[in-house]
């Protein structure tokens, strides 16, 4: 089950907030190499105080976390603009009402998740990304951009989103990683509900249930 | 209401934004909501703070004069839960989304509706390059259904209008960019000018002499690039270099 958690009100989420950050800490700093910051084993940055959107995905029987992402509007302070700018070209840059940028997609292996699909992709990233086609009918975005390494690249293949990668890949710690961007139109909304079929992913509900508790 | 263009709407604004259009923000805004098919359009823009509760700095709306007055004399941004919600808000949200199980709240909705201020609404979160929180909102009177319809066919439209307004009302109110940082002195002297207090009460309460006062704000006004003191002060809030959550506690009395 996924939940879209506003960053303004993660503090009513503070066991999915917990297993999130600690998620990201071993997978980025850990597994992946990044020049992360870890405190207290949370993985945490300056973006995570400019209010971003949370998708995580939890166990819809008994609530445990399995993986999360975070979203940010390229309107605002980003990423790909405030730290990754050396995978542009110079003077280019994605600024755009409708393009929200994804960052520090992440998952947990735990007994009771569902198989993989046909494609061999994780259920959980599967999820995650399906949810993003769903914010973006909520936000009327028309296009995600990313900054990621060549796992999720193939992830984002099998799940129909067609990355189209900008700029230059360059190495960031222990892995590759590209810029790129996918349409979130018809056609991907198309391929994800086919996905969620499949794997029997419900849409996310829980944007009313942040709401209900922010004005308890 | 269906699939609106947006094209008249994003060409009043781009002039807007490159100095062509003369027109005040307002006159502009009623013109795009006949151009789109709402019944209101409304902009706010929020202090950008650090702290958890944003608080609302400006605002731009197409409301009728007696609904504007009456929201002010009646003190309803303290009670109105779109400010509340919208003010930290990161996806766009349907009014009907709110919880209005306060009777103030209730009370505050109907009367909002008997000042047309529309039947639907919905609000647009956008954030600007310096972080800067802004809320745009379309009011509408069509019947729930056609509502329903037009958000879902038209929010893309709607997120590029919103972050165009947002832009818009930035060059209407002139602020200073880049970002000002004052001393720690000149900070506490604006805001107790904020507050009301005159050179020398600021001296007696800062415990610091007439003169220093003068030159901490005079600096204080050149950084802001301003004309004036007042005008300093109005700058300083409206950026957020002073925090508007500061001139709580301060009266006319």
């Amino acid at each position: 089950m996924l939940k879209l958690i506003e960053g303004s009100r993660a503090s009513l989420f503070p066991m999915e907030m917990d297993a999130m950050f600690r998620n990201r800490a071993i997978t980025f700093s850990e597994r992946l190499g990044w020049d992360v910051t870890v405190k207290d084993g949370y993985e945490r940055d300056e973006f995570d105080d400019a209010n971003p959107l949370y998708l995580v995905s939890v166990d819809p029987k008994t609530n445990e976390y399995w993986g999360s992402l975070r979203l940010l509007p390229t309107t605002g302070p980003n990423m790909l603009r405030d730290v990754f700018p050396c995978l542009l070209a110079e003077g280019e840059f994605i600024e755009s009402a409708t393009i929200w940028e994804s960052s520090r997609i992440c998952a947990v292996a735990v007994d009771g998740q569902p198989q993989r699909s046909r494609q061999g992709v994780n259920f959980v990233l599967s999820e995650l990304i399906a949810g993003i086609g769903e914010v973006a009918i909520i936000a009327g975005l028309t296009q995600i951009v990313s900054v990621f390494d060549a796992r999720i690249y193939r992830v984002l293949k099998a799940v129909g989103c067609n990355p189209q990668l900008i700029g230059r890949p360059r190495r960031i710690g222990a892995t590759m990683s590209y810029a790129g961007l996918f349409d979130t139109g018809e056609g991907l909304l198309a391929a994800l509900t086919a996905f969620r079929e499949e794997l029997g992913i419900e849409p996310p509900e829980s944007k009313e249930l942040a709401k209900e508790l922010a004005f308890a | 209401m269906g699939n609106v263009t947006i094209e008249s709407a994003a060409i009043r604004l781009t002039d807007t934004i490159l100095g062509y259009n003369e027109q005040d923000l307002e006159e502009t805004l009623k013109a795009i909501a006949l151009d789109i098919g709402v019944s209101n359009i409304a902009y706010m823009r929020f202090a950008p703070d650090k702290s958890s509760d944003a608080s609302l700095l400006t605002g731009t709306v197409t409301y009728s004069f007696q609904w504007q007055t009456r929201y002010f004399l009646k003190q309803y941004v303290l009670i109105d839960p779109v400010i509340a919600y919208g003010g930290k808000a990161v996806l766009p949200f349907d009014w009907d989304e709110l919880a209005r199980d306060d009777p103030a709240v209730q009370a505050f909705f109907s009367d909002a509706l008997t000042h047309d201020v529309g039947h639907n609404g919905l609000s647009i979160p956008v954030r600007n390059r310096r972080g800067v929180y802004s809320l745009v909102s379309y009011t509408s009177n069509h019947a729930k259904s056609e509502w329903q319809e037009f958000k879902k066919s038209n929010m893309v439209k709607l997120q590029l209008i919103s972050v165009l307004i947002d832009s818009a009302a930035s060059v209407n109110l002139k602020l200073s960019s880049p970002p000002v940082k004052l001393s720690k002195r000149e900070e506490q002297c604006l805001i107790w000018a904020a507050r009301g207090k005159t050179y020398q009460d600021i001296s007696d309460i800062l415990n610091i002499s007439f003169g220093s006062v003068k030159s901490y704000l005079d600096t204080a006004r050149h950084k802001l690039n301003c004309a004036n003191l007042t005008h300093a002060v109005g700058v300083a809030i409206a950026t957020g270099v002073i925090p508007a959550k500061a001139l709580q506690g301060s009266s006319f009395k």
